[in-house]
């Protein structure tokens, strides 16, 4: 699947909410929803390596050091995916809270506001601040509403008033979770390996996996917003997204992507040297070779799909004794 | 030209999901059989979905998905279903269009996924299904199992309830939980339990006492429900109903005979033992190189040939015998065996106390190696099946894993069916309902099957020892499996729907002939 499906199938999903109302189904989802699949397709290609150098030199530095420590690089990319997607995603409550206070906190720092856990201040251009500004507006309110929502749940009285007033400083408290999130996937590294090297390039890669994801998300809310500018409107669309799986959908894809180029850096040095066709390669050719027409047409269409190797990989409870 | 109109229920969890993807398959299969050998086909392809607290209708596009069966892409139509892609606003259909169009003169034959589908929403009323189920044409199959159902539901509501349990009479409660225990230790429903349930359902329902109160507070919407359950049960001496089990039919059939104890009359006029379609079958053969792909990236991790592996695959709860597994494990760790466990479940997360009961483990004992995969912990199997299909297929080339399924409640076995086929896996499991049935056909080794804990952790240490002597194969019996995948295999299930088509057809058609000659010869007398 690739991440424009992502988009039009999670759009799929929303275009009958009924509480958007007719009017909104009509004349926006379909033409954001148009719009949204052509971003993801351009997001898509900053995926390449080809293309993304920074990416490319990450993968490389990632698979050489997990090989040198006899470690399968795939399987090790698929534990880190396992354990972001667990912090991330795991939490159904909450995970729509903790992507949002993290956009708005990034936006917020955009605008001049110093990093709530560093205290660092960014230096971005006017255009950076202009969008900034408008992910801040949009995340800010569905923040609010989510955490009224909820607090409600948990028969908490509080008001939406009263949340926005001190947005900054719950969004601060929530923003740790992506934050802490790479640092978790770094002691889990340590405690498999004491090779520093493979610390850094593995909290690299997932650093650059993070970014991806959260400037995927932003570019996204951006693109409603240059369609329809009016906060009021994409927030529900939005919110309606996240209750469909919509981050975690785009998450996927991304970090899919990324796993099937770590599989064939992993493959490549086998493929220069000996000049033998890698294990995909040679099961496609197999099948075409041999096949009769029928299951030729399968196997054309399996020849096809992308194979990635980044399979999930088992959460581990182990003895310490 | 053919007219069939296809109905999928996709609001439950489970199984009846999972079918609906199998039956749209054999529906495909069936479309093709049927232009192959007679002429043209249209489908009428239908969804019900949940959206808060309500059924909604969506109507499905058959000849798209129907192209890309023919190309062989198979991916893209799991992906229609499961995505939800047929959601659009262009096909939200109110239920009043569905009734007009399910309800057709000109449609030759209707199949519905799920007897269920007229439940839970307003299709089950009386004037609804008189015009669906106008005449004979249709085929339904059955998933669960009725009177067990109601039993968990009132077991919960009055026994459970510690609220409940302050004002219900102490008889009352005594009775569903003897109901309940008696149901668990027989592995199914029998009559006399489909009796009870009836009994107490109707005083519960009816009644005007403190427990009738307190249920009708609790669950008054089953009294709807059961009414419709009793207006659908009507139509049951027409059409064709599927059960995947026999077991299932008896079970079905003594709920009937408690019911017409009330003065009613209620039968199956035409029932139809056969298994469900599995869409897994079908997506393997299709993309059997990529199966075989992931299949060697988890031998890498399970080719630790001194350890021997449980596997585990379903929810995490009490019914389901998961305790007893962890308990099994706790055992033999304690015991000293070299045994890792794998639990495939997505209703577990860290937050849960499986979860933590595991860690315990793991702190207090040796050699503890236990493997989650699930939604909680972000590496689901399910998401994408081939990955599934690849782990089982894996652990049973490395012939070093026990699949157990211990489980109390099981009408049909589907997750065991799937270790059975894709891993030929050794499977231990409880001698209840769907599973013995599955023992009896000859699927399941009979020496495997348990009855209490003592008898499954006797068994599981044979079987142990015996794959350290290389007797793994001992267990397998090769031919079974291959006859139980085509059994499973939606497109020689689209065969027997083509049966029953034309059965129905052909009866039709030969009415028809008969009145027809009744009509000459009263001409003639006249």
């Amino acid at each position: 699947m690739a991440l424009d499906d992502v988009v039009k199938n999670a759009f799929a999903g929303i275009s009958t909410d009924v509480s958007l109302g007719q009017q909104v189904y009509n004349e926006l989802i379909n033409s954001i929803s148009d719009i949204l699949q052509t971003t993801a397709k351009e997001i898509e290609m900053q995926l390449d390596p080809k293309v993304n150098k920074s990416l490319k030199y990450t993968i490389e530095g990632f698979s050489i050091n997990s090989t040198k420590n006899n470690i399968n690089p795939s399987q090790l990319y698929g534990e880190m995916v396992n354990k972001y997607k667990q912090n991330i995603f795991g939490n159904s409550t909450f995970s729509n809270i903790y992507l949002l206070s993290t956009l708005y906190i990034r936006a917020l720092k955009k605008l001049g506001y110093p990093d709530p856990i560093t205290g660092r201040r960014e230096i971005v251009t006017r255009q950076e601040r202009e969008n900034a500004q408008i992910i801040a507006n949009i995340t800010g309110e569905l923040l609010a509403e989510s955490l009224y929502q909820y607090y409600n749940s948990i028969g908490k009285n509080v008001t939406k008033s009263e949340i926005m007033a001190n947005l900054d400083k719950y969004a601060s408290a929530l923003y740790s979770e992506y934050s802490g999130v790479i640092n978790q996937i770094g002691s889990y590294i340590i405690s498999k390996t004491p090779n520093i090297s493979l610390l850094e390039s593995s909290t690299r890669l997932m650093s650059a996996l993070n970014e991806m994801f959260l400037s995927a998300i932003e570019r996204f809310i951006s693109t409603m917003y240059s369609k329809l500018s009016i906060p009021e409107v994409i927030s529900p669309i939005l919110n309606a997204l996240g209750q469909r799986g919509f981050y975690e959908g785009i998450f996927n894809e991304i970090a899919r992507k990324v796993g099937s180029y770590i599989s064939q850096a992993s493959y490549q040095p086998q493929q220069e040297g000996s000049q033998q066709p890698t294990q995909v390669q040679q099961q496609t050719l197999m099948g075409q070779q041999s096949t009769p027409q029928w299951q030729a047409q399968q196997v054309q269409n399996q020849s096809r799909q992308p194979i990635y190797l980044n399979i999930p990989q088992p959460t581990v409870i182990k003895s310490s004794l | 030209m053919v007219k069939l109109v296809l109905l999928l229920d996709r609001r439950w969890s489970g199984g009846v999901f999972t079918h609906s993807i199998g039956l749209l398959l054999s529906a495909l299969a069936l479309k093709k059989i049927i232009e192959e050998r007679y002429g043209k086909v249209e489908v009428g392809l239908y969804f019900i979905t949940q959206e808060g607290d309500f059924s909604k209708f969506y109507k499905g596009d058959f000849d798209q998905l129907y192209e890309k069966y023919l190309e062989g892409n198979i991916k893209e139509i799991i992906k229609y279903v499961t995505n939800n892609i047929y959601k659009k606003p262009s096909n939200k259909m109110s239920l009043d269009r569905l009734i007009d169009e399910l309800s057709r003169d000109d449609i030759d034959f209707k199949i519905f996924g799920n007897l269920g589908s007229f439940l839970f929403n307003p299709l089950g009323e009386k004037h609804n299904l008189d015009k669906i189920l106008n005449r004979s044409n249709f085929v339904m199959t059955v998933h669960s199992e009725f009177a067990g159902d109601l039993l968990t539901d009132i077991y919960e509501v009055i026994v459970l309830n510690p609220y409940a349990s302050e004002y219900v009479s102490i008889k009352t409660r005594k009775k569903i939980e003897d109901l309940f225990k008696r149901r668990l230790e027989k592995g199914y429903t029998d009559e006399y339990v489909a009796k009870e349930v009836i009994g107490i359902l109707n005083d519960l329902l009816y009644g005007n006492d403190i427990d009738s109160i307190i249920f009708n507070v609790k669950k008054g919407f089953l009294k709807d429900e059961f009414r419709k359950y009793i207006n659908l049960m009507s139509k049951l001496k027409e059409g064709y109903i599927i059960f995947p089990t026999y077991i299932l039919y008896e079970q079905t059939n003594n709920l009937l005979k408690s019911l017409n104890k009330y003065g009613l009359n209620l039968f199956i006029k035409n029932p139809i033992v056969m298994h469900e379609p599995m869409y897994m079958v079908t997506l393997e053969r299709a993309y059997s190189k990529e199966v075989s792909i992931y299949k060697e990236s988890y031998k890498e991790i399970y080719k630790d040939t001194d350890k021997v592996w449980l596997l585990y695959s379903g929810r995490i709860s009490l019914e389901r015998g998961s305790n007893e597994l962890l308990k099994l494990y706790e055992d033999l760790i304690r015991e000293g065996k070299k045994l890792g466990l794998i639990i495939i479940s997505d209703n577990i997360d860290e937050d849960s106390e499986f979860y933590k009961k595991i860690l315990e483990l793991a702190d207090k004992y040796k050699g503890v190696e236990v493997h989650l995969y699930g939604k909680g912990f972000g590496n689901s199997l399910h998401e994408y099946t081939l990955y599934y299909i690849g782990l089982l297929k894996s652990l049973g080339e490395l012939k070093n894993t026990i699949y157990i399924n211990p489980t109390y409640l099981e009408s049909y076995g589907l997750a065991t069916i799937e270790a059975l086929m894709f891993g030929e896996l050794i499977t231990i499991y409880r001698d209840i309902s769907g599973l013995r049935e599955l023992k009896e056909k000859g699927y399941l080794n009979y020496k495997l099957s348990f009855k209490n804990y003592q008898e499954l952790k006797d068994k599981i240490i044979k079987v142990i020892e015996d794959i350290k002597n290389g007797k793994y194969d001992s267990y397998i019996n090769k031919d079974q499996i291959e006859k139980l995948k085509k059994e499973v295999d939606p497109e020689k299930i689209a065969e027997k729907y083509e049966e029953i088509i034309y059965r129905y057809l052909e009866s039709r058609s030969a009415e028809k002939e008969i009145i027809g000659n009744k009509k000459e010869e009263v001409l003639a007398v006249t």
